[in-house]
């Protein structure tokens, strides 16, 4: 365990090396926040409810939910199994995907910790806009969050590991995560989706990666939707990591590697 | 002279990318699909906008399809000939690999710009651009003039031509600051969102700042409004062949000084 959290801090002091390139990200996601709020804000014109709606869901979407689920994880996976390096790693005495989830992972977290400090600041001095509807649901909102950022690395090593049987995944991954952006509400706001569609994607995990955090946040859903959420969330991350430890068994038996 | 021979290179390298779309088959197809999952999900975006707001400050839902599909024809046509060429060119100077072109006799512009063609995405560009283009115009309610559609198509080209010049200029101030890949990121992959926004929906400020600073405007939005007959064809023309020019001769001077401070890897 001692040998995971040293890693963890390892990975973190990178923030302070590679100053610049966090300070551009966080420079990316206001950008971002403005372009998607600048268009879907013309729907809400002379809607003053409506429009803080679309503001706060593009502010946590994109300064805090969507930022822990991102990152590189599924192609340093499959960098390492196509060139080899995966052997390196294979013969430490660390379990490789866990190896990979502290290094994405820690990334993310430090990408959150200017927007939290905005956010904070803004419930501070613009509680009407910024405000959650009351701490039961800020709780819920971060408890939410942090099994949307668990369910999403098993998601992105599971993505990873398709590398062991084809060599590129590049495309594919951008496939999936164009996929992703759009049905966790990235590119449309997921309260604007069809019931059909929302009504399908319960049946997922996706809504609760980003729109549902979002939804217990701003007050919409019932304390008792919020704990069939959580269990619901929980048991995709189950059923997930399942099929991520058993994929991860049958690619290491497929995985072959020449060379020193 | 020297055209032709560029030409005739320009035509070896693109032989040399179709035999490697044949050898990686796989890549080769999930890299087209991503790209037009891209524009489906921009296409299905704009479809739930429209259900809410049927016309959006003047801009009706074929306005916004054709503005779609002509943001996606710069961004597939940049993505064919020179972005993921360009894309390299700080991998290429921290590794010392730009050395290989400096040998070359030719253009290093020119090579850089244009080593790789990506002919994967010429068929993700045709199922995704041309389908859009003839539904915008099927579905116009305005009748269509010919002459105000080459007008448009003249201005899309020198929004081409501006965007490139751009990027080559940008690419070349790798030479001179390591982080500007990331400012690179932030006007070509996260502003380009802007490509297929109607600009005159939002704060004029931004107006101008996609028509002289980074000229997206060219690439969509003024075809459009030219193809609509709300704005006048010369001035627009005027403005792109002048950002042309200028972004012709910074890209040089650019690349000249930063050429000469390029140490390489020898």
């Amino acid at each position: 365990m001692r040998k995971y959290l040293y890693l963890l801090k390892t990975q973190l002091s990178l923030v302070a090396t590679y100053r610049f390139d966090f300070w551009w990200r966080w420079l990316n996601n206001i950008l971002q926040f403005g372009v998607y709020f600048a268009l879907w804000s013309l729907t809400a014109i002379n809607d003053p409810v409506a429009l803080k709606r679309l503001f706060l869901y593009y502010a946590l979407y994109f300064g805090i939910v969507n930022n822990l689920q991102r990152g590189q994880g599924a192609q340093k996976i499959a960098d390492a199994v196509g060139s080899g390096n995966l052997n390196s790693m294979l013969l430490k005495p660390v379990y490789y995907p866990l190896v990979e989830i502290i290094g994405t992972g820690s990334r993310l977290l430090s990408l959150t910790i200017l927007p939290v400090l905005l956010f904070v600041a803004g419930i501070v001095f613009f509680p009407s806009i910024f405000a959650p509807a009351n701490v039961l649901h800020f709780v819920a909102f971060l408890v939410l969050a942090i099994m949307g950022f668990i369910v999403w690395n098993i998601m992105i090593t599971i993505i990873g590991y398709t590398s062991f049987w084809v060599i590129e995944i590049r495309s594919f991954r951008v496939v999936i995560d164009l996929i992703f952006e759009f049905l966790k509400g990235g590119y449309v706001p997921a309260y604007m989706f069809p019931i059909a569609l929302s009504t399908a994607l319960k049946f997922t995990f996706i809504p609760y990666l980003v729109s549902f955090p979002i939804s217990v946040y701003m007050g919409e859903v019932g304390t008792t939707e919020i704990v069939t959420g959580m269990l619901t969330i929980t048991a995709w991350a189950i059923v997930l990591l399942f099929i991520s430890v058993r994929l991860y068994r049958k690619g290491l038996k497929n995985y072959e590697a020449y060379g020193n | 002279m020297e055209i032709r021979r560029h030409l005739k290179i320009y035509l070896l390298l693109v032989k040399a990318s179709w035999l490697a779309f044949l050898a990686h088959r796989f890549e080769v197809v999930m890299s087209s699909l991503a790209n037009l999952v891209w524009t489906t999900s921009q296409l299905i975006g704009l479809s739930f906008l429209v259900q809410r707001m049927p016309v959006l400050q003047n801009w009706t839902k074929s306005d916004l399809v054709l503005l779609l599909s002509l943001s996606q024809v710069y961004f597939y046509t940049s993505y064919i000939v020179y972005a993921s060429n360009l894309d390299d060119m700080g991998k290429r100077v921290i590794e010392g690999t730009l050395d290989f072109h400096l040998l070359k006799p030719v253009n290093v512009q020119f090579l850089n710009s244009f080593e790789k063609t990506q002919i994967s995405q010429i068929f993700s560009f045709t199922v995704a651009c041309i389908p859009l283009i003839v539904y915008a115009f099927v579905t116009r309610t305005a009748p269509v003039n010919s002459i105000l559609v080459i007008e448009g198509v003249i201005v899309l080209v020198v929004g081409l031509i501006v965007l490139y010049l751009l990027r080559l200029t940008m690419s070349g101030l790798v030479f001179f600051f390591d982080e500007i890949e990331s400012v690179n990121q932030l006007v070509f992959q996260y502003m380009n969102d802007f490509v297929r926004t109607p600009l005159d929906a939002l704060p004029k400020i931004l107006l101008y700042l996609f028509t002289f600073i980074i000229p997206y405007a060219f690439a969509s939005y003024y075809p459009v409004m030219i193809i609509n007959g709300n704005v006048n064809f010369i001035p627009i023309l005027g403005i792109g062949i002048l950002l042309a020019i200028v972004l012709y001769w910074l890209s040089g001077r650019v690349w000249k000084g930063g050429l000469k401070r390029y140490a390489g890897a020898s």
